[in-house]
């Protein structure tokens, strides 16, 4: 061959080699979508802020839920970080979501649980004193609390609130943390559900089943000074007006449907 | 005039809608003149046979018949296009007679409507469309709902993303009974709010009681939720990995996608209900009537094989809300979900919440004897 044509090929087998990788790059090499997509790690403690609006691994469709959210202290599933939402510091009670064209409240409670919107300090001064801004007692201020969960345990303000800052939890060994942290409070009792909700089986996420893990805390869905779940009336199904109870030719089904168990729904 | 019998395809072609096949055959068929003579001579030759070997497409008969038209019929078409075509020419001149009539009250709109419902008549099965097809369904289905008052949605196609399947996880511990997962997906999915149709049933169950009997269990309680002594469990569609309602549709207009939604094209259901009859989850649900979804409630963000419109006489599911999975959201009863009972992810993922709950946690699935392999499994604290 003429050595003059051997650059030429050269040049060309690169060339081929190159369209064959974008090819492949273009195909999709990523084998499994994760739940939780490799995105930077922040420094434990950090703060997100804009994942929720321009997060780059979601799609648009999800801007317009903006809250904000803390890298919690523990890991989730394969280890990976995963983020609880910070209810204090959010532009909108992201516990409300839209869902077709309403709106939904997510919580145990009929009555949402307040959000933290003063911080502790601005009443009470160091030391745990209250200053002279309202001059009230605590229980009169503090009367939307209900106490259910102190009087269950004989627990008192203190035994979860510090002294010093009632904005700062008591987490015994692990010294005080912020109220973001409190699942590290609460799982010094319920430990098996604070796992669970560690790796997703308890609890509630965020945004979406794919991109960066951002979880709901403890005190998002349960009342932290009453947990449990309030009893409430179900949701009855369509309630239109005029609408015929039983249906017309529908009736046979129903009927047999209800006995076989396939109720609360019509064929 | 001519017997109706008489009428070949060619002469109804012709004489159904001039107009219509004419500027069909403009957009077609190449111009004639072009055509070398040898081709030009084949051509007049077959359609003199389609014919009845005289008369028309001679040239000589001096019927009107024409070289384009001869083009048209040597097209490969399929019986499907031919159809269309055909119903098209006489919409077009029905349409033509009834514009002309001084009693004609059909606006432009209606015209239109006319049109595109016809195109989607005569439209294949989803499956077999290229992307550019399907984007054009879509652009139909859109501008359809438009023109008959539905609103303005918007109809994705969006393909399965790679590496993913679906899987679901339901804590029969934490179900309270509230239903909340069962409002949003009617909302979500603009299911048929007369019949009160809804995909998702959640029963109760005394404590103790096992699961297998859910035939007795009461999916229709009215009480305050939840009730001492009992506890709830959630049923929808499980996206079986081996779906029995699949295997015995005679058209195929149910299939699994590749993240194992199970969808039914809602254009290409005979409704013949064998799907119902073979689920043994009673998750498919007919319907009897034009589903009715008030306008100010109707979720515009659809997917054509979610929760766009359906119309009567067709066969409807649970598709873990294709419409917002694919674009990674939570499915409408997970994320409404007020307990966390209903976990969802991804099973290909081992770093997933739902891997961890099948490894960490007791579950296990509705009939599971019958092998159906259900993508939906139950667990416990």
């Amino acid at each position: 061959m003429n050595s003059r044509l051997y650059p030429a090929v050269v040049a060309a087998w690169v060339l081929a080699a190159i369209v064959a990788v974008a090819a492949s790059l273009a195909r999709g090499s990523v084998a499994v979508q994760h739940d939780t997509e490799a995105l930077p790690t922040l420094e434990p403690g950090s703060r997100v802020r804009a994942s929720f609006e321009t997060e780059d691994t979601l799609p648009s469709a999800l801007a317009g839920v903006v809250a904000e959210a803390v890298h919690a202290d523990w890991t989730g599933p394969g280890g990976r970080p995963f983020y609880v939402a910070v209810r204090s510091r959010s532009d909108v009670d992201y516990r409300h979501r839209q869902i077709g064209r309403s709106t939904w409240y997510l919580g145990l409670r009929i009555t949402p649980p307040p959000l933290v919107t003063e911080s502790c300090a601005s009443c009470h001064a160091a030391q745990g004193r209250v200053d002279g801004r309202t001059g009230r007692e605590s229980e009169e201020v503090h009367q939307n609390i209900q106490p259910v969960h102190p009087r269950q345990t004989g627990a008192e303000c203190l035994t979860c609130h510090s002294a010093e800052n009632p904005g700062r939890l008591n987490t015994g060994s692990a010294g005080t943390v912020e109220l973001d942290h409190a699942y590290q409070l609460c799982a010094q009792c319920h430990f098996q559900q604070v796992e669970s909700w560690s790796y997703g089986a308890h609890g509630k996420r965020l945004v979406g089943w794919r991109g960066r893990r951002v979880v709901m805390g403890c005190a998002d869905c349960h009342d932290p000074h009453a947990p449990g779940t309030e009893s409430r009336a179900p949701w009855a199904g369509v309630q239109l007006p005029g609408r015929l109870s039983g249906g017309s030719h529908e009736g046979g089904e129903v009927a047999a449907g209800a006995a076989q168990g396939h109720g609360g729904s019509h064929d | 005039m001519t017997d109706r019998r008489d009428l070949t395809f060619e002469d109804l072609l012709r004489n159904a809608g001039v107009a219509e096949a004419q500027s069909r055959l403009e957009r077609l068929a190449p111009d004639p003149a072009t055509l070398p003579p040898s081709e030009l001579e084949r051509r007049r030759g077959s359609a003199a046979r389609a014919g009845g070997g005289g008369g028309c497409g001679s040239g000589s008969c001096g019927c009107g018949s024409s070289a384009p038209s001869n083009t048209l019929l040597d097209k490969p078409l399929d019986r499907r296009q031919a159809l269309g075509t055909l119903f098209g020419a006489l919409a077009v001149t029905t349409q033509a007679v009834g514009a002309c009539s001084p009693v004609s009250m059909e606006s432009d709109e209606e015209r239109e409507a006319k049109l595109l419902e016809r195109d989607e008549f005569f439209k294949g099965n989803y499956r077999l469309m290229t992307p550019e097809e399907q984007t054009e369904t879509v652009r139909r289905l859109e501008r359809l709902a438009h023109l008959r008052g539905q609103g303005d949605v918007q109809i994705r196609t969006d393909q399965a993303l790679e590496g993913v399947m679906y899987g679901y996880a339901f804590n029969i511990s934490k179900c309270k009974g509230f239903r909340n997962c069962v409002e949003a997906c009617v909302q979500e999915n603009n299911l048929d709010r007369p019949s009160d149709r809804q995909y998702i049933r959640i029963f109760e169950k005394p404590d103790g009681e096992s699961i297998d009997d859910l035939e007795h269990a009461d999916a229709t309680y009215g009480h305050e939720v939840p009730a001492e002594g009992h506890y709830y469990l959630g049923t929808q569609c499980f996206q079986c990995a081996n779906p029995p309602c699949v295997y015995v549709c005679p058209v195929q207009a149910t299939w699994q996608e590749p993240d194992g939604i199970v969808v039914v094209d809602y254009d290409w259901c005979i409704g013949c209900r064998y799907c119902m009859a073979a689920c043994p989850y009673w998750a498919r649900r007919f319907n009897w009537s034009e589903p009715e979804v008030p306008a100010e409630q109707l979720n515009p963000r659809q997917h054509y094989l979610g929760n766009r419109a359906r119309k009567k006489g067709v066969v409807e599911k649970c598709t873990f809300c294709i419409q917002r999975t694919r674009e990674g959201r939570l499915p409408a009863c997970a994320e409404a979900c007020p307990t966390g009972a209903r976990v969802f992810g991804n099973l290909l993922d081992p770093d997933s919440e739902i891997r961890w709950v099948l490894e960490h946690k007791q579950v296990f699935r509705l009939k599971e004897d019958l092998g159906t392999e259900p993508r939906f499994w139950y667990y416990m604290d």
